[in-house]
């Protein structure tokens, strides 16, 4: 982990207010770029369902009414945990997640209150 | 994909599976200066594609249906770009094809500039300008998106197709704001501006009837409130809108000139469970002909329908919606309406009943399949463009629907 980095733990509430595209910017002005894993991957839904404690219809609606009536950036959505890894390294603003616990290069991985 | 029904919330446990949650390395760098942005992250594009077909056993819907129509398409391509941390711009070209509805063809469906003033996790607000979508009830905003709605179409007497326009989209100013909750988030928006007048749209105001006469001085106001609990299970809004407007016949026409105004309230509920959703809205809709008629006359009228939907799988859902509406709440059978018109309408065409069967399939986010079957009692928002002789209108009809959609 990069050492010279504070990172702040995120409530559950500011989580779904992330990956429901609610809010576009971090505090300190840098754009949000969520990143998730395909539906069909393995790994999405146990996501959606136990970190968020959401339905996933009910998130892919919030992306579809972000999406489709011009209120923002949709997700990112990436096909496997390679490419999800990628693009959260290089893409400056970006969250995703991964399952299984550990620490990756390059990444900060962050708690959940 | 392996198939997984999904957890009831109250049993739902610690994580089965450790998830790790990432960050870029800029993430959450407090006071550091905000990095350029990335050149290939602050654009992105979508779209959607549908193919519909209608029939119908009596009166023509999307098309000439008695025969079988496939003439319901929608296609959009949209941009969204981040012009800096607080400026938003994103537009949408949408082509729309629904039997002989006006308007035909490609048009500039939305193109906002979104100035957002204040942005943190529990909190924001900001103002839209342009050509804005409306926020009305659950489904106006994206209505065009054969994905969004809950069926093949939405139920036509609440989001009525031949008043579209004055709920769908305009050229307005818009304020935006939310807040979060202990339990949910709470937002407001409203707009205000200019409606996108058509043709069709004059024939609704005079009720259905035809004229060459023209509108002046429209505006509208159109705002909501919307509660969305954290986890999904339940959200519910109140939306009101207010669209007036001018009239002057051509010469020789039976009418006065006057004022048009429609009122519309409408009260939104859903409620989820992980294989079911309930949906339910209920409509007030006060329209008022000041002089147009001689006199100065309103229309009290009221709209519902509940849907009930069951996720077989993730990806295979049945849904059975109810949905009645009727012109003036005095006057459900009719009787008042026809004996006003000298008995050129029927008394059916103030009232409709529709009780709707359908089964939709969604094997990936893309793909979007959708069946149903319609039975009706009533021609109420049956479209007067393709069914120009009331005295040809069918009270009781049946309608099937198919539909391929695709979006990314």
């Amino acid at each position: 982990m990069h050492q010279h980095v504070n990172t702040a733990p995120l409530n559950v509430n500011e989580l779904r207010a992330i990956f429901s595209l609610r809010v576009r910017n971090w505090p300190n002005g840098q754009p949000i770029r969520v990143v998730v894993l395909d539906a069909e991957h393995p790994d999405s839904l146990p996501f959606v369902r136990e970190v968020l404690k959401m339905l996933p219809h009910q998130l892919h609606r919030q992306w579809d009414r972000v999406i489709y009536s011009g209120l923002g950036q949709g997700p990112i959505i990436v096909p496997d945990e390679q490419s999800m890894l990628r693009h959260v390294t290089r893409t400056p603003g970006a969250i995703g997640f991964l399952s299984g616990a550990g620490t990756h290069e390059n990444v900060q991985v962050l708690t959940i209150e | 994909m392996k198939m997984c029904r999904y957890l009831p919330l109250n049993k739902q446990r610690r994580m089965l599976l450790p998830v790790t949650v990432l960050l870029s390395l800029w993430a959450l760098s407090w006071g550091a200066l905000a990095q350029p942005l990335d050149k290939q992250n602050n654009f992105s594009w979508h779209g959607f594609v549908s193919q519909g077909y209608a029939h119908t056993s009596d009166n023509q819907f999307l098309g000439d249906s008695t025969d079988g129509s496939a003439d319901f398409t929608e296609a959009a391509i949209n941009g969204a770009w981040d012009a800096s941390s607080d400026l938003l711009l994103s537009g949408q070209l949408l082509y729309r094809r629904a039997g002989q509805a006006k308007p035909m063809g490609t048009r500039i469906d939305y193109a906002i500039l979104d100035w957002r003033l204040h942005d943190q996790l529990d909190a924001g607000m900001g103002f839209r300008l342009g050509r804005l979508k409306n926020p009305y009830g659950f489904y106006s905003e994206t209505r065009d998106v054969a994905a969004t709605r809950p069926g093949v179409i939405l139920p036509e007497g609440t989001y009525n197709d031949y008043l579209r326009e004055v709920t769908h989209s305009m050229d307005s100013v818009g304020f935006y704001s939310r807040m979060a909750l202990a339990t949910g988030t709470f937002s407001i928006e409203a707009n205000i501006g200019k409606p996108i007048i058509n043709d069709e749209t004059k024939r609704a105001v005079l009720n259905g009837l035809p004229t060459q006469g023209s509108l002046s001085n429209e505006r509208a106001l159109v705002g909501r409130f919307l509660y969305e609990q954290n986890t999904g299970v339940w959200r519910t809004a109140l939306s009101a809108a207010t669209f007036s407007a001018n009239f002057d016949p051509a010469s020789g026409e039976p009418f006065a000139s006057g004022e048009f105004i429609a009122d519309q309230i409408m009260l939104s509920f859903e409620y989820n469970r992980p294989n079911w959703q309930f949906v339910s809205e209920y409509t007030w809709r006060n329209i008022h002909y000041n002089r147009i008629f001689g006199d100065d006359r309103i229309y009290r009228g009221i709209g519902f329908y509940g849907q009930l939907s069951y996720f077989i799988t993730p990806q295979w859902s049945v849904y059975a919606r109810k949905e009645d509406v009727f012109l003036d709440k005095s006057d459900k059978d009719g009787q008042a309406f026809a004996a006003e018109s000298g008995f050129t309408r029927p008394a059916h065409n103030a009232f409709a009943k529709d009780i709707t069967y359908g089964l939709r399939y969604q094997p990936s986010r893309n793909w979007t399949l959708g069946l149903e079957y319609h039975r009706i009692n009533g021609t109420s928002w049956l479209p007067r463009i393709e069914n120009p002789d009331p005295s040809q209108h069918k009270r009781y009809w049946e309608m099937l629907l198919a539909q391929v959609a695709y979006r990314f």
